[in-house]
């Protein structure tokens, strides 16, 4: 690489280091394989891998087709509602009948307790995929892996704030579809007798989304809240992700990735439009045992982040073992969070994991229960 | 390698501890933030409404204070330092309402004789104030002028302010139906009536942007009007 071409490249991500926060929101589908082992996916393969790091693709060892992928997640606060309510129905349902002391019992467990609750699920449906490769079509100089998938999420739900003296509520649907191709050259060796391997590749991405919400929206507009289909937003957009992995010796990757690339702007039907800035993260992941790899991730970075306790909302870090290859175990730290899961086979996954929904760690976590079912060979 | 190999069964023990010890909701970072630690805007506000949620009000204040004291516009700022204030000032509205729901008038007389009036008062104002920036267009936008929720509480706060001047200055009783008693026979001042009915003036002004149907509060607020202008020197 000429010495221009390395500056153009250096400036450029430093550039990309310092822009502004995001405005748009970014479109953030995550494997549950990568949730319970704390998030990281830039540097290591998983059902996911080609949505975290277009890259990954040049590390697979064969072909990979999903027909069918299920996942669902939600709040921890959602099963504590559902407990509430299958606790108390009968009181709530009779709540007249009922002496003054229980009564007041009920009505300050749910202005204490269950008004607050995050009442949050994601889900998506089918999320097919084709992903090929590597295949040796440039014989000794390299090799190209490439793919195409679909991935979706509807992320839909609601929560009440106190408010001023008044309770609000904030409620949102937002349905994501991506249709992405990622394309990966590796090459076989590096110049000047560098160790180990580089793949690069980027994703182009087509963005779907349909969104709508509301926020802070007193107990009287709420009394008075009439959907109006007017307003549910449609848009379309597109955008695509770079990503690098440097595959240093078995043991050892380390990923780039700077998601959204030159910023993806997604257009709405009326007239509105999103710009989804970008976004640099990258990772590291050491194979401990072939049973054993472990990960971590820093996501969105910027240089302002550095010696602040903000950067550790950006680290995702854990492992997973593998037993027998048909039980896995997986563990980790989500924005500080633990996070657990367990897989069995290809086919199903469950997650536990914190998110922070605060600016600095341990602020405002939500607690999230995911699983997912895929047929996928 | 050999160490990984003869600890492997301890893996699943390691992970079956991160997930235990997740069940304590504790994040194992937050010892890298001091609240206050950093004096940005966007760090003071995160702190001030930590600090709420955790039911620290007087520190809530503080943070509130000193964004406002950089950027007196900022909307976000004023709305925390309003809710503060009043919940600082022992105004716990969910215990109230949950009394009013049950018809629990011993319980709403015990809450109402716990109240400090005169933190009240001073409370309601300041929270008055800082929602006043909001609807009058002086904030920096951030929430509109005629966003209903402030402009509800504003309501509301302007009612309780109202209240507790009157039992501050005249020692007027407030009875569980939320009416007041022990009004003065030698009436009240001209000015302090000019004071408390433009308050109530301007919350039905509020209620009406809020999208409230002030009919029936109009009625009341008219009724408590003439027992006040009865009482006026």
């Amino acid at each position: 690489m000429n010495n221009k071409i390395k500056y153009l490249v250096v400036t450029a991500v430093l550039l990309l280091l310092v822009v502004p926060s995001s405005h748009g929101t970014p479109v953030n589908i995550e494997g549950i394989q990568n949730l319970g082992m704390g998030g990281p996916g830039t540097a290591f393969d998983s059902h996911y891998g080609p949505m975290y790091n277009p890259a990954i693709l040049g590390i697979r060892e064969e072909t990979k087709i999903t027909i069918l992928d299920f996942p669902v997640t939600v709040t921890n606060d959602v099963f504590k509602f559902y407990s509430f309510y299958s606790d108390n129905q009968d009181d709530l349902k009779n709540f007249s009948d009922l002496d003054s002391d229980r009564q007041q019992e009920l009505t300050e467990e749910i202005t204490d307790k269950v008004s607050k609750y995050n009442m949050r699920a994601k889900f998506g449906i089918l999320n097919p995929g084709v992903m090929i490769g590597p295949f040796p079509i440039l014989g000794p100089t390299g090799s190209l892996a490439w793919g195409v998938g679909f991935k979706n999420q509807t992320d839909i739900g609601a929560k009440m704030n106190p408010g001023i003296l008044v309770p609000t509520i904030n409620f949102w649907a937002r349905a994501d579809g991506v249709l992405f191709a990622p394309v990966v050259y590796s090459t076989p060796y590096l110049p000047w007798k560098l160790p180990g391997k580089i793949h690069a590749g980027i994703t182009l991405k087509s963005i779907m989304r349909y969104r709508y919400e509301e926020n802070r929206m007193s107990i009287l507009e709420f009394e008075n809240f009439d959907f109006n289909s007017d307003d549910l937003e449609n848009g379309l957009g597109g955008g695509w992700d770079w990503g690098a992995l440097y595959e240093f010796d078995d043991k050892w990757n380390f990923s780039f990735v700077i998601k959204d690339f030159l910023s993806s702007k997604i257009s709405y039907s009326g007239g509105k439009s999103e710009v989804i800035k970008p976004r640099v993260n990258f990772g590291a992941s050491y194979k401990v045992l072939d049973s054993l790899t472990l990960a971590a991730d820093i996501r969105d970075f910027k240089l302002e982040d550095t010696y602040k306790s903000t950067l550790f909302t950006k680290l995702y870090f854990g492992g997973r073992y593998s037993l027998l290859r048909i039980l896995n175990v997986r563990a980790g730290f989500y924005q500080g969070y633990p996070t657990f899961g367990v897989g069995l086979g290809e086919g199903f996954n469950y997650a536990f994991y914190g998110r922070e929904l605060g600016r600095y760690p341990g602020t405002n976590p939500e607690w999230n229960h995911s699983i997912s079912f895929t047929t996928r060979f | 390698m050999k160490f990984f190999k003869k600890t492997k069964i301890l893996i699943p023990v390691f992970a079956a501890a991160v997930f235990l010890s997740g069940c304590e909701n504790s994040n194992i970072f937050s010892w890298t933030h001091a609240q206050g630690g950093d004096s940005s805007v966007v760090s003071l506000l995160s702190d001030g409404q930590k600090a709420e949620n955790d039911g620290d009000y007087e520190e809530a204040i503080e943070y509130y204070d000193k964004i406002l004291k950089k950027d007196p516009d900022n909307s976000e700022a004023l709305y925390g330092k309003a809710s503060a204030e009043l919940k600082n000032a022992g105004l716990e509205l969910s215990e109230l309402v949950s009394n009013m729901i049950n018809e629990d008038t011993q319980g709403t007389q015990d809450l109402i004789s716990d109240l400090n009036f005169e933190k009240l008062e001073a409370g309601a104002k300041e929270a008055k104030d800082a929602l006043e920036t909001i609807t009058s267009g002086e904030g920096d936008g951030t929430i509109p002028a005629d966003d209903p929720d402030v402009n509800l509480n504003l309501a509301i706060t302007r009612a309780i302010w109202s209240a507790s001047y009157l039992i501050n200055e005249y020692n007027v009783k407030v009875k569980d139906d939320f009416t007041l008693e022990n009004l003065p026979e030698e009436g009240i001042d001209s000015d302090d009536e000019e004071k408390v009915i433009g308050e109530l003036d301007k919350a039905i002004d509020n209620l009406k942007t809020s999208g409230m149907d002030t009919t029936e509060i109009e009625n009341g607020f008219d009724d408590f009007k003439t027992e006040i202008d009865g009482a006026t020197k």
